[in-house]
């Protein structure tokens, strides 16, 4: 018996819990299950936390990266470290902007697809997780958690390139992006049509709305300004919702730039977060609507691209 | 076989504690239950200050173990513990905000939620009021509504809605009394979507690449507007002036170039050497366009203009050849006007001036100088003339003219100082009587 114990522990590499006890015990705060030849860390986050992309909170509590059959994991079904605070500091995520993606060489400050390719293979081999506009709206409002090395990388465009040359790239390493398009502009000439927006989503990609540039209201013409700008944040939710039949919580401010108004009129019109494009990290306690985001550009060498990629602040919290 | 039954299960314990990646304790862990196997990862993360992995931790431990007196003293006290700091950094942080030092109300604010992770005033002052420290705010009062704060804020009602969507609240309901809402600013200046400086940048750095210098000019304005001090627009408008002054430079536009050389920034690479160039070039042109003006007063046989405007230049710059030639020019002909006009002295001044070299300025130098020693000599004669008819001062006249056209005069000076000396006895014996 002993032996059988020995040669099961001794196999498994990892520290495997004694078999023997309660097989599944449920609490408000906990479960505890033991593992099946056909579960795994995101199985039993799907079945227990309703969310595959919260498998790393079982991984990162049960302090382990694989999920053997026969392991016993404790799933804890409240977030226990909401916003990332520890004693000695708290999470902050990084949101990637990147204005433009080219595949030729130029002196703009386009980023070359190569680097993006070499940027996004960077994240992805160094610990990296990038994270839906869901879940980041989670970590702002609802106390919810992200992994210790969250990102977003976002586009702010329609045309083409997103879908060419970002989306390929972004896809073979296993990451997701946000992009905020005009709908006035897909499937116009050099940009994206519905159908690959479609594809994009389908594949876990966000759509969000970038906002229009809108002449500045005279100051007896307040009144029509308003009207306008509301035409442009709810026109194009119907339009997406219709076309790719996904709800549109998120807006890029034209420019980058919001004002008051701005974001009263998106809470009004159930918009969730509003991007600027003033540089900087996100911790979890940032105003919603004035999510800043670092801009990448073409000339960034990668140690300029890992200064954006702060993810955490150190600060004594004790 | 029976014999070698206990060395066979030494080699199997071995292989099994040793060969794999188990450890010692992982070894203890298979020998413990559960729940001590999680009691010691609970005390684990409480040392470690990881507390709400800890109480949670111990929640295990204590639902493994009913009657776990370790694990239900380790969960109170946790627990009391959280609320107690929660309690106490909370209240730390309202002090801090109040006095605005607002640093040290986030760490404050933050340390609460790091013990009571769902501490709503502390996540409302985190989100809300410390992200909002410029925003005015409003009490809400008896009485008050969107409409009536509208109304008494912004003179206009309609902005009701606004303040509640600003505020995440619902404007069809009515407000709780001490309410603090945030005031949006809502004035059309604000509603003016502030300017990307990077994008007017790109832009800058595109009409620069086009040489379109004017645009950059007026978009690094633009963004010194917005952005003083902004050091790329600053480069750029610098590089647009510099490259422009350059292209001014070799239109031979100088003192254009100069104007747009003078608006660089002092620190831009190449400022001085460009305006100490042009400043050159200037003089430069200044000297060509005298020597010009010498060259037709010289033709129209104005020597004496033309000898100023070639001194001049000569002034600025002795080493030029052509002006050098042209002051010998004028000069020469200036001098032999003067020598034919009788006025010695200033044709001999003028010709001692010049190469003697240059023509017959030699010669007629000599020639001055010899005429001015006959006249000094003339001179002298009829000073010793009334000298001896006692006119003293015709006399003292003459000599000083014999010593203006030659001050080397053997006599004169002499004769001029004994006659000032007698002259000046005689008036003396007068006075006395």
């Amino acid at each position: 018996m002993l032996l059988c114990i020995l040669a099961a522990a001794g196999c498994s590499g990892h520290f495997m819990p004694p078999v023997g006890g309660p097989s599944a015990i449920e609490t408000n705060d906990f479960v505890m299950v033991t593992a099946g030849p056909e579960d795994s860390l995101v199985s039993l986050a799907r079945t227990y936390l309703n969310d595959e992309d919260k498998a790393w909170q079982i991984a990162a509590f049960n302090d382990i990266e694989t999920l053997p059959s026969g392991q016993r994991v404790i799933i804890p079904l409240k977030p226990l470290n909401p916003g990332g605070i520890q004693h000695d500091g708290y999470q902050t995520v990084p949101v990637l902007h990147y204005p433009r993606l080219t595949s030729k060489r130029s002196t703009s400050k386009a980023v070359h697809a190569l680097d993006f390719k070499r940027q996004m293979q960077y994240l992805n081999e160094n610990g990296y997780s990038t994270i839906s506009l869901d879940q980041f709206y989670a970590f702002l409002s609802k106390g919810g958690e992200l992994p210790p090395m969250a990102v977003a990388v976002t586009f702010d465009t329609t045309r083409s390139w997103a879908y060419e040359i970002a989306y390929p790239i972004l896809k073979a390493n296993g990451l997701t992006a946000a992009i905020f398009i005009r709908t006035e502009d897909v499937g116009k000439k050099g940009r994206m049509n519905w159908t690959q927006l479609a594809e994009m989503a389908a594949d876990g990609m966000d759509i969000g709305l970038h906002g229009s540039h809108m002449k500045p209201p005279a100051k007896e013409d307040v009144k029509t300004f308003l009207e306008d700008f509301e035409k442009t944040l709810s026109e194009p939710k119907l339009t997406i919702k219709k076309q790719l039949k996904i709800p549109y919580r998120y807006y890029a401010y034209a420019g980058g730039t919001s004002n008051d108004l701005a974001i009263a009129m998106l809470k009004k019109h159930g918009y969730r977060i509003g991007f600027s494009r003033e540089g900087g990290v996100n911790p979890f306690f940032a105003d919603n609507f004035k999510i800043k985001r670092s801009t990448i550009y073409g000339d960034y060498t990668m140690k300029q691209y890992h200064q954006n990629l702060k993810t955490f602040q150190a600060a004594e919290l004790k | 076989m029976r014999s070698l039954r206990p060395l066979l299960t030494i080699v199997v314990l071995a292989t099994a504690l040793c060969g794999c990646a188990s450890t010692w304790q992982d070894f203890q862990g298979l020998m413990s239950s559960p729940a001590d196997t999680y009691r010691t990862k609970a005390r684990d993360l409480q040392s470690s200050g990881k507390l709400q992995q800890a109480l949670l931790t111990w929640r295990v431990v204590a639902e493994l173990k009913k009657d776990d007196a370790e694990a239900a003293n380790a969960i109170q006290t946790i627990e009391n513990d959280q609320r107690q700091a929660a309690r106490k950094h909370f209240q730390q942080g309202l002090k801090h905000y109040k006095s605005g030092d607002y640093p040290n109300a986030r760490r404050s604010f933050l340390t609460t939620l790091r013990h009571q992770p769902r501490h709503k005033k502390a996540i409302y002052y985190l989100k809300v009021r410390l992200q909002n420290t410029e925003q005015p705010t409003y009490q809400v009062r008896p009485g008050d509504s969107f409409t009536r704060i509208a109304s008494n804020i912004y003179n206009d009602a309609t902005k009701a809605y606004t303040i509640a969507y600003f505020n995440d609240l619902d404007p069809r309901r009515p407000l709780l009394i001490g309410t603090t809402l945030l005031l949006p600013a809502l004035d059309s200046t604000y509603l003016q979507p502030r300017t990307d400086i990077r994008a007017l940048i790109d832009k800058a750095q595109k009409a620069y690449e086009k040489k379109q210098y004017q645009r950059v000019y007026a978009l690094a304005q633009k963004i010194e507007n917005e952005a003083p001090g902004n050091p790329k627009a600053r480069w750029l408008a610098d590089a647009a002036h510099f490259d422009e002054g350059k292209r001014l430079l070799d239109q031979k536009r100088y003192l254009a170039a100069l104007t747009q050389f003078k608006q660089i920034s002092d620190a831009f690479k190449g400022r001085d050497k460009a305006i100490a160039d042009t400043r050159a070039q200037i003089r430069q042109l200044a000297v060509e366009e005298k020597l010009q003006e010498a060259k037709q007063l010289l033709r129209a046989n104005k020597w004496q203009s033309a000898f100023n405007v070639a001194e001049e230049i000569l002034a600025h710059d002795p080493s030029n050849t052509q002006a050098s030639i042209l002051f010998s020019n004028a000069g020469y002909n200036l001098g032999k006007q003067l020598l034919d006009q009788g006025k010695l002295i200033q044709a001999a001044d003028l010709l001692s001036r010049i190469d003697p070299a240059y023509e017959d300025t030699g010669e007629l130098l000599s020639i001055a100088r010899a005429r001015m020693r006959a006249m000094a000599e003339n001179h002298y004669r009829d000073g010793v003339k009334h000298f001896i008819n006692e006119d003293l001062e015709s006399a003292i006249q003459d000599w000083k003219q014999a010593l203006s056209l030659n001050p080397d005069h053997p006599k004169a000076r002499q004769d001029m100082d004994n006659a000032q000396r007698l002259l000046n006895k005689l008036r003396s014996l007068e006075s006395k009587q």
